[in-house]
């Protein structure tokens, strides 16, 4: 019998395992784990992929996954990329849900979303934790233990106050041409902006600017929506291999984990093994779920058969707002972009209000078709636009923040299908207004007819279904250890457990809280 | 078998043929065999409606302006068919390293960027004209 069972090797799955490793535990990783093709990485550049001939196969794929979003419903480029595509690969069929006109993403692979994410890592700051059963301070210790890890570029700016601490980063990455001008216009503008609730500065991103370890710095190739595996951008199989190869975390691939079962001694894992079909059961002395906050919740809810009961369900909104710099038209294509963030905004109405964290990019790490006919000319037209064009070409993508709401929840339906409700979102459009108006006096232009939020469930970042309450008994909450009630000993270690979503990337608070619940897990071994 | 052979030819030649007179290149022929493969693979015909399947047909056979036509019907339907063909052989374009530069800058090229978009506006009304015109006239000769 083992110590502890982990189920998944997502963000939290990883950092649990790796503390409980640390403590000398004996674990075991249970995951379905789909990995990519295996095959070379992607060493070109992407701009030496375009004028090569191998952007066919590597960039638009043998199926021509890359090429979805032209006859289906809109999903990331970087999730139809071809090696992108084993991140959620089956997910609808491991995992059955019906949310309505929401969009769910899932994924089973080995390391999760996080294969696909966009890197930005940002610690919650004191408002953020005001509804968390702990102080902000509680997970310091983690978050530098997960910057020093995984390294994180960044600087002390104008947002430090909302990203946190930046001890222990390395130097920020190179801003592109567009990105600098925008940051040279809020700088010679900066009352205007902050009279109006704005701030920008530098993002926080887990891209390395230094050689890290065995890990490079970042080559500017902009591949990040092309090659999963970069050793300068974090992944957590960079943090997990490790542990596998040195036999520190057993791992156990192919198992979709069904449920639970609490015994006086131990608990037992129920899961089906997917090459064979059969059933088969593994015991251990605790239990440690970081399935995501969906399928985490899911298990939590088959194993006590509860075909009834509710759980809120968190997400951070996203909307978008293009915009065009015409003095960039004509502007030969920069050459050295990475394709992540470049620049993050935050606004704030009143110093009581919920903020908003936008995030700003440019477009050199995709093809000019993606965005091709949306421009309103004749396809010769199209070409000649995109061309000229794209060098001017901005999106600022802000999150909205989440709080429990009646009318956003989960319920398991009894054939195993997880139902998702989520008819409330905030309301949009004042920011982004003011944004534009702004932006307008840096020579960036666009218009409230360009302005989109993206569907419900579009942000990724769920969260909340199996909510940390410090006093509160409430069944299927958490406690401030991650215990889930009324269970003794099973955990859960991902998004799961936040009772709100603040309007940032939460990534690196899973990974902060996954190691302090895998340290409360070991204190609960010691214990007995 | 010999059906989809048969449809696999003529999606072919409908790539060869719409890639020189709406994007004015010449596609590899490996190009308009992954144009035929995209079709099943994507589905792009499912669901669509077969009158402007018939429309596409008629207008290659009477050497019409599609790409006319093309831009009158996605400004009311940015999903049609049509489009959703065009989009696909830009996509095989763009992947052909010899057009790179059509989609690519790679020198500053300032008065060159206004003056083609400027141009390429004022192209685009005469296409909208001349597109609903022959949208019309076509639907109307099938009548």
């Amino acid at each position: 019998m083992h110590d502890v069972i982990v189920v998944g090797s997502g963000a939290a799955g990883t950092w649990a395992a790796r503390q409980l490793a640390m403590d000398r535990r004996n674990v075991l990783l249970l995951d379905v784990g789909h990995r990519p093709a295996a095959q070379p990485p992607i060493s070109a550049s992407f701009l030496e992929l375009r004028q090569s001939d191998r952007l066919g196969e590597d960039l638009l794929g043998r199926r021509f996954e890359s090429l979805s979003n032209v006859v289906g419903p809109y999903q990331s480029p970087k999730l139809n990329a071809p090696r992108f595509r084993f991140v959620t690969e089956r997910s609808t069929e491991l995992g059955p849900l019906r949310s309505g006109p929401s969009t769910i993403t899932q994924s089973f692979a080995y390391g999760g979303l996080a294969n696909a994410w966009g890197a930005g890592t940002y610690r919650f700051t004191h408002d953020d934790f005001r509804h968390f059963p702990f102080p902000a301070s509680t997970l310091d210790p983690y978050y530098d233990a997960v910057t020093r890890e995984i390294g994180i570029s960044g600087t002390r700016d104008d947002l430090t106050e909302h990203f946190g601490s930046a001890e222990g980063l390395q130097p920020p990455l190179r801003l592109d041409r567009l990105a600098s001008h925008a940051l040279a216009g809020y700088e010679k503008r900066k009352a205007q902006f902050r009279a109006s609730g704005f701030t920008l500065g530098r993002p926080r991103l887990a891209v390395l600017s230094e050689q890290l370890n065995a890990r490079a710095a970042c080559r500017y190739d902009n591949l990040s929506f092309w090659e999963p595996r970069l050793d300068y951008l974090y992944i957590p199989s960079w943090t997990l291999d490790p542990l596998i190869e040195n036999q520190q975390v057993e791992y156990a691939a192919g198992k979709l984990v069904l449920e639970f079962r609490e015994l006086d001694d131990r608990v037992e894992v129920v899961a089906r093994d997917l090459a064979s079909h059969a059933v088969e059961t593994f015991s251990a002395a605790r239990l440690v779920l970081a399935a995501g906050a969906l399928n985490s919740a899911r298990l939590v809810l088959k194993s006590f058969n509860d075909f009834t009961t509710t759980l809120p369900l968190l997400d951070n909104l996203p909307s978008m707002v293009p915009f065009i710099s015409p003095r960039f038209f004509g502007e030969p294509y920069d050459r050295s972009a990475h394709g992540l963030g470049q620049l993050n905004v935050v606004y704030k109405e009143h110093p009581d209000a919920d903020y908003l964290q936008g995030t700003f990019y440019t477009y050199t790490a995709l093809l000019a078709s993606e965005v091709i006919m949306d421009f309103p000319l004749p396809a010769r037209g199209t070409v000649a636009a995109s061309k000229y064009t794209l060098p001017g070409l901005s999106v600022v993508t802000f999150f909205y923040p989440s709080e429990p709401n009646p009318r956003n929840y989960i319920k398991l339906e009894p054939d195993g299908t997880l139902d998702v409700t989520y008819e409330v979102s905030p309301e949009t459009g004042i920011a982004e207004r003011r944004l534009m108006t702004l932006m307008r006096r840096c020579g960036f232009w666009s218009h409230p007819k360009l302005f989109r939020v993206s569907p419900r469930g579009a942000g990724i970042h769920y969260s909340g279904t199996l909510a940390m309450r410090g006093q509160d008994g409430q069944p299927y909450t958490t406690d401030l250890t991650g215990r889930v009630r009324p269970c003794r000993n099973v955990f859960v270690a991902d998004a799961g457990v936040f009772p709100f979503l603040p309007a940032k990337n939460h990534t690196l608070t899973v990974m902060a809280n996954a190691m302090r619940v895998g340290e409360a897990v070991s204190a609960s071994l010691d214990r007995g | 078998m010999a059906g989809q052979t048969g449809q696999a030819d003529a999606l072919q030649d409908e790539a060869m043929y719409v890639a020189r007179h709406v994007f004015g290149v010449a596609l590899r022929p490996t190009d308009a065999v992954r144009y035929a493969r995209a079709h099943e693979a994507l589905g792009l015909d499912r669901g669509a409606d077969a009158s402007q399947i018939d429309l596409l047909r008629r207008a290659m056979a009477q050497d019409a302006d599609l790409e006319a036509m093309e831009f009158a019907l996605r400004l009311s339907n940015r999903r049609n068919v049509f489009t959703r063909k065009l989009h696909v052989l830009a996509f095989l374009i763009e992947s052909d390293p010899r057009y790179v530069g059509r989609f690519l800058n790679d020198t500053p090229r300032r008065a060159g960027a206004f003056l083609s978009l400027g141009g390429h506006t004022l192209r685009a009304v005469w296409k909208l004209v001349r597109g609903r015109w022959l949208l019309r006239r076509l639907a109307a000769a099938h009548a």
